[in-house]
């Protein structure tokens, strides 16, 4: 394939076909840029007017009636937590899996994998029941805890790591008098370190964007994450649309912004796994 | 005599020895591995597994989810109820038509722009920024925003219409029985676009560039090479972005729940906003668990397909 081989009216269809779609995705996102600095009214009655002028008071009446920032430290925490527990958790599991032999290995292995075939929505119910009986309902460790769970992807990609790199490696290691240990943190590790961004990469992305657990698990507003505090907003302040866009803009511009340093990055990562949530 | 039985006698004991160290070494290796196991194992099975059993074991009672001594024991009866609902098969049926929708416009649209990305179109880089941009962000976030693109007054899509002299399309989008679903499956499909149109890159990237070469040589049209020579090498690859998007659509959720919560009068309802308004909104535990088990089902016959699928297009997966 090669674009310059393409028709005159393929070409000008693609470009079209392109311009549009983006135009699509950035129109949205432009206006909503746009009316933050407005004023509540100029929102109304200029909806696609620069601003007269730049006003933040969109932006912070916005964060501090929706406690933004205790919001962005609940995501930042939980997020955090969990990604670091299932790269520990899932890496131990699937190095057993890929390097150990032991009875019943096919099918335990088979046990933790066929979990991709759950879907959240199923288990959101009962598990906070079960939360709620250990007597963590309405916490962030309950939270944290459930997604500590979610082992099956994890399992797979890492495991399949850990096969790639050659047996010969560590065999001559352990020839050499190098303790096991030694062995997965100066070899191992090292070479299946880009598995680890990529599978913390997309846990950080599932679990900062869930919305479900959250709203199931969660009661009191200290703990809510930025998905649902967002949501929680909007029904509070339905139409106040300065205080809205305030609250929108806050929660898209962080990740938007740190997708824009790091797109190359995340998006190689996310082809690679393949995966949505 | 005895010379021979110390010949067989003799050299056996250090080979069991030898041997039963080596069964104490396996075992102590196979202690290692169910150790590293467990951590991982303890939390799968207490919040993914265990679950599973309770809201099977759930769905046979009548329970409003307060105490549990007040549970009552029904029988299949939820199972009953679920098979004459009709605002739960009103909503399958929508989830089917979610399905339909990223079949035919998120498969097909990511395939043919990933295609003219990869063929190197001036601004490829540009376009995989933007599309892919949605993914990144949260889907509440994406369903507020669409509430006011979609809003009847100064929306940008009525705004647009009129722009463009069709001012007659206008409509209030969500507010409306017919439209509603429309809306929702147009910003769902949006927002995952980009991913699909990643996979598709990286699954062209796969392609045999020699082959391409002799068949633009032998003056095949870009259109013939796509389907003849393209195509069935990322095969696998649109099989993927295809289950990707039936299992994704069939639990459709965030999208709908903000937009819409399911309205106006269920008509954006799907299988999972349905189940939280019943288990939530009505308190009806058991019946909320009962279609929980029939989403679960749904999705292993999905799971069913696919291994079908993928073992007869194997090679990459």
């Amino acid at each position: 394939m090669n674009f310059a081989r393409f028709s005159l009216p393929a070409k000008i269809g693609s470009y079209t076909g392109l311009t549009g779609l983006a135009l699509i995705i950035i129109a949205p996102l432009l206006w909503l840029t746009m009316s933050v600095f407005k004023s509540s009214s100029d929102i109304v009655t200029n909806p696609f007017s620069l601003p007269k002028s730049i006003s933040f008071t969109n932006i912070t009446d916005a964060w501090n009636a929706g406690d933004f920032g205790l919001l962005y430290v609940n995501s930042v925490l939980i997020t955090v937590v969990s990604v670091f527990g299932i790269l520990v958790l899932e890496g131990m599991a699937a190095y057993a899996f890929a390097r150990m032999e032991f009875r019943g290995r096919n099918l335990l292995f088979v046990v933790f994998v066929a979990g991709q075939f759950v879907p959240a929505q199923i288990v959101a119910l009962p598990s906070f029941l079960q939360m709620s009986h250990l007597n963590l309902a309405d916490t962030k460790l309950s939270l944290i805890l459930q997604y500590l769970s979610w082992a099956p992807f994890a399992v797979m990609f890492l495991r399949a790591s850990f096969l790639a790199v050659p047996k010969e490696i560590e065999e001559a290691a352990l020839l050499d008098g190098a303790s096991r240990l030694a062995v997965l943190w100066r070899i191992i590790l090292p070479m299946t370190r880009s598995s680890f961004a990529t599978v913390g990469t997309i846990y950080a992305l599932w679990i900062w964007n869930d919305f479900l657990f959250p709203l199931v698990y969660l009661r009191s507003s200290q703990n809510f994450t930025v998905p649902l505090g967002l949501a929680h907003f909007q029904g509070l302040f339905t139409t106040f649309w300065g205080y809205l866009i305030g609250a929108i803009f806050i929660a898209i511009w962080p990740p938007i912004l740190i997708y824009l340093l790091l797109s190359r990055q995340i998006q190689s990562k996310l082809a690679m796994g393949g995966v949505k949530g | 005599m005895s010379l021979v039985h110390a010949d067989v006698t003799a050299p056996p004991q250090p080979t069991a020895a030898r041997a039963a160290r080596r069964t104490d070494r396996r075992h102590k290796r196979s202690w290692d591995a169910y150790a590293l196991l467990l951590p991982a194992g303890v939390f799968y099975v207490a919040f993914q597994l265990l679950p599973i059993l309770m809201a099977f074991a759930l769905s046979f009672f009548s329970w409003d989810g307060i105490d549990i001594r007040q549970a009552k024991f029904l029988g299949p009866a939820n199972y009953v109820t679920l098979m004459h609902d009709g605002l739960l098969w009103r909503s399958v049926w929508h989830n089917l038509v979610v399905a339909l929708a990223v079949l035919i416009i998120q498969c097909v649209g990511s395939f043919v722009i990933a295609a003219i990305i990869q063929a190197g179109i001036k601004g490829g880089r540009f376009f995989r920024l933007v599309f892919f941009a949605p993914v990144v962000i949260s889907s509440v976030a994406v369903g507020m925003l669409a509430i006011f693109v979609f809003s009847p007054s100064q929306g940008l899509v009525n705004e647009a219409l009129s722009g463009i002299g069709l001012g007659g399309l206008r409509r209030p989008w969500l507010g409306s029985g017919t439209w509603a679903l429309p809306a929702v499956i147009a910003t769902y499909i949006l927002q995952n676009f980009g991913l699909s149109v990643l996979l598709f890159i990286s699954g062209l990237g796969q392609v045999d560039q020699d082959l391409l070469e002799a068949a633009e040589l032998d003056g095949a049209s870009q259109g013939r090479i796509l389907w003849q020579v393209v195509f069935p090498v990322i095969r696998p690859v649109a099989t993927t972005v295809f289950l990707l998007g039936l299992v994704t659509g069939f639990k459709l959720f965030d999208t709908v729940y903000v937009m819409t919560a399911g309205g106006p009068f269920h008509a954006s309802d799907t299988i999972v906003t349905y189940l939280y308004g019943v288990s939530f909104g009505g308190n009806d535990i058991g019946y909320g668990n009962a279609i929980g088990v029939l989403l679960f089902v749904i999705l292993l016959v999905v799971a069913m397909i696919q291994s079908r699928l993928t073992r007869t297009g194997k090679e990459t997966e």
